[in-house]
Order: C-alpha cells, then sequence, then structure tokens
C-alpha cells in the first residue's frame, strides 16, 4: 500500500477531524508505509476510540447525575414543605396554648 | 309594767276584804238583823270567793306573763346573742369583701403577669423553632447545592467517588435534618406543660414520619444514583472488548436513550475508526 493510498482510506475514513489530522500528518512524516506505521496508526485510532467511549461514559454519568439532581430538587421542595408545614402547626400550639393560659 | 300593776290591784282587794266580815260582825249583836248580818256573811263569802277565784286567775295570768315575758326575755337574748353572732359574722363578711378588691386585683395581677410569661415563652419557643427549621432546611439546601456541584464538577475532572461521597453528604444531610427536627420535638414536648406537650408529642410523630419520608426519598436517589454510576464504570470496562470484537454497536445499545441521542457522532467515529482499523489490518 502507498502513502496515496492510505491517505485516500484516511480522507474517507468517518473518524473525528482531529485523528484524521493526526493520522495524515504521520502518513506524511512516514518515508515509507510499513508495518510499523500501520501499527502507529491503529494505535492512533485505538487511543481515539477509548477517549470516545471515555466520553460516552461521562454523556451517560451526565444524564445519572441530571436525573439525580432533579430527585434532589424534589427532595429539597419535600423539605420546603416539611419546614413550612412544621412551622405552621407549631405556630398554631402555641398559639392555642396562649389563649388557654389566657382564659 | 302594765302587767306588774294589775298584779298588785289584784292581790290586794282579798286581803283586804278579808278584814272586813269581822268588822261588819260586831253588828251581830244588834238586834232583829241576824239574818241580814248572815246574808251579808254568807254574800261576803261568795264575794270572797269571787276574789279569790278573781285572785287565782290573776295569779295564773301574772304567771302566765311572767312565763311569756320570761320567755320573752329569753328570746330577746337568744336573738341578741344571735344577732351579735350575725354582726359579727356580717363584719367579718365586709372585712372579706373590703379585702377582696385588693386579692381579686393580685390575682388579676398573677393572671396577667402568668399569661405575660407564658407568652413569653410560647414566642420565644416559636422564634427557637422556626430558626432550628430554617437552619436544618437552609442545611439541607446548602448540602444539596454542594452535593450536585461535586458531582457536576466530578464530570469534569472523572473522579467517581467523589460524586459518591457527595450524595453520601446529602444522605447524611437528609438524615441529620429530620433528626435534628425530630430531637427539637422531643425538646418541645419534653419542656412542655401538659397541653403544649401532648400537642407537640402529637407533631413529633407527624414530623417524624414527614422526615422519615424525606429520608427514604433521598436514600432512594442516593441509591438510583450510585446503581447509575457503577453501571457505567461497568459498561465502560467492557467497552474496550466490545470495541475490538466489533461488538460496541450492540455495547452502545445499553445505554440510555438520552446518553445514546447525545453521542451519536461518537458513535459513527468509533465505528468510522473500527473500519479503518480493519482495513488496515487486511491489508
Amino acid at each position: 500500500m502507498d502513502k496515496q493510498t492510505l491517505l485516500d482510506k484516511i480522507n474517507k475514513a468517518e473518524i473525528t477531524p482531529e485523528l484524521k489530522t493526526e493520522l495524515v500528518a504521520m502518513v506524511n512524516l512516514a518515508k515509507v508505509v510499513d508495518k510499523s506505521l500501520i501499527d502507529s496508526i491503529v494505535a492512533e485510532i485505538d487511543a481515539e476510540a477509548e477517549n470516545l467511549i471515555e466520553e460516552i461514559a461521562n454523556s451517560e454519568l451526565q444524564v445519572e447525575t441530571q436525573k439525580y439532581s432533579q430527585k434532589m430538587d424534589d427532595v429539597k421542595k419535600d423539605v420546603d414543605e416539611f419546614t413550612s408545614e412544621l412551622n405552621k402547626k407549631a405556630d398554631q400550639i402555641d398559639l392555642e396554648d396562649a389563649r388557654a393560659k389566657l382564659k | 309594767m302594765f302587767g306588774r300593776n294589775k298584779q298588785e290591784n289584784l292581790s290586794i282587794n282579798p286581803d283586804t276584804r278579808s278584814e272586813i266580815p269581822e268588822t261588819k260582825a260586831e253588828s251581830k249583836k244588834l238586834s232583829g238583823s241576824e239574818r241580814a248580818a248572815s246574808f251579808r256573811k254568807s254574800t261576803w263569802e261568795g264575794f270572797k270567793g269571787v276574789f279569790k277565784k278573781v285572785g287565782d286567775i290573776g295569779k295564773k295570768f301574772v304567771g302566765g306573763f311572767d312565763r311569756v315575758v320570761g320567755k320573752g326575755l329569753e328570746t330577746y337574748d337568744t336573738a341578741k346573742v344571735a344577732a351579735a353572732k350575725g354582726a359579727e359574722k356580717v363584719g367579718a363578711g365586709a372585712t372579706a369583701l373590703a379585702e377582696a378588691p385588693d386579692w381579686i386585683a393580685d390575682k388579676v395581677g398573677e393572671g396577667f403577669e402568668m399569661a405575660g410569661e407564658k407568652g413569653a415563652d410560647a414566642l420565644n419557643a416559636t422564634g427557637r423553632g422556626l430558626k432550628k427549621t430554617a437552619e436544618v432546611g437552609v442545611g439541607l439546601g446548602a448540602a444539596a447545592v454542594v452535593g450536585t456541584y461535586e458531582g457536576g464538577k466530578y464530570l469534569v475532572n472523572k473522579g467517581v467517588e467523589k460524586a459518591g461521597d457527595a450524595s453520601d453528604a446529602i444522605g447524611r444531610a437528609a438524615y441529620k435534618g429530620s433528626m435534628e427536627a425530630a430531637n427539637w420535638m422531643d425538646r418541645k414536648a419534653t419542656d412542655g406543660k401538659e397541653f403544649v406537650g401532648q400537642q407537640y408529642e402529637s407533631l413529633k410523630g407527624w414530623a417524624g414520619e414527614q422526615a422519615g419520608n424525606i429520608q427514604e426519598k433521598a436514600g432512594a436517589a442516593r441509591e438510583s444514583f450510585r446503581s447509575g454510576v457503577e453501571k457505567v464504570k461497568g459498561w465502560k470496562n467492557q467497552a474496550m472488548e466490545a470495541y475490538h470484537s466489533h461488538r460496541f454497536e450492540s455495547h452502545f445499545a445499553k445505554l440510555s436513550p438520552e446518553a445514546q441521542a447525545d453521542s451519536l457522532e461518537r458513535l459513527k467515529a468509533i465505528q468510522g475508526g473500527q473500519n479503518l482499523r480493519q482495513e488496515l489490518m487486511a491489508a
């Protein structure tokens, strides 16, 4: 496989622009297309795949965090309602107590 | 006084009249008048008997009058003693009545003072309760914000444990908040009098139930998040294996719809890399 064929394959591949730029640079720097160059290109593809997998995992974590945040908002709402109701009930008891003692 | 004069008149007449027959008896020596004298004597005896009867009646009357007067005096004395006692009682009553306004004023004063103290206690207790619940609410809110922020920061720094710690912190804050509220209720119930105590015991039960529900909800959210984090860790660990064995697309399908939609371009880039890699390896 010559360098141009290799470059054509890289340019046709549906990979990220960053990886494409990196691989083209590697091929252009190489004197010949040999096993060492192919191994280096494959290693770069694998490293990029690992980065993408990490990003996808982070996206999934983002979803889990949003769900969690939403649930905690619900908890906070419950706490606010609980606090408000608690104060109302406590005020009512103190008011009734004060009235009873004033009779 | 009238009765006593009448008694004297009636007692004198019989005695005085008893002298008369003897004076008249001297005339028995008068000739031709024995029968007349006898007649006068018998008449006098008759009068004497009448006078005696009258005297007896008078004595009885006087005795009766004395008894009546005695009874009257006795009754009068009794009445006088009773009146004196009555007066004494009236006097005591009057004294008591005279003192009553002061006593009532004192009681009213004490009542107002006590009401004032209890009112102040109630206000202070309410104030403390509001402050405490506000602190609990703020603390829980702050913990939730910090936890969410820490969770977001994790995504940047890729520190899974930090999110777990934040999650635990929120759970602890929720638990602490609910426990503080319950303890506050407990103190109110203990400090309060019977009425307040009963009311706050009831409120404590309600608050405990509510706090328990909230804590349970926060705990469920925390567990759900932990489970989600573990799921992502498991997915990530198997992802490279799926990539090398060309099963990444099916592995990608295990993600949530939201994450899949967000990562479609990345999926295409991975598949493009796989295809290029395969071509290069085959060549």
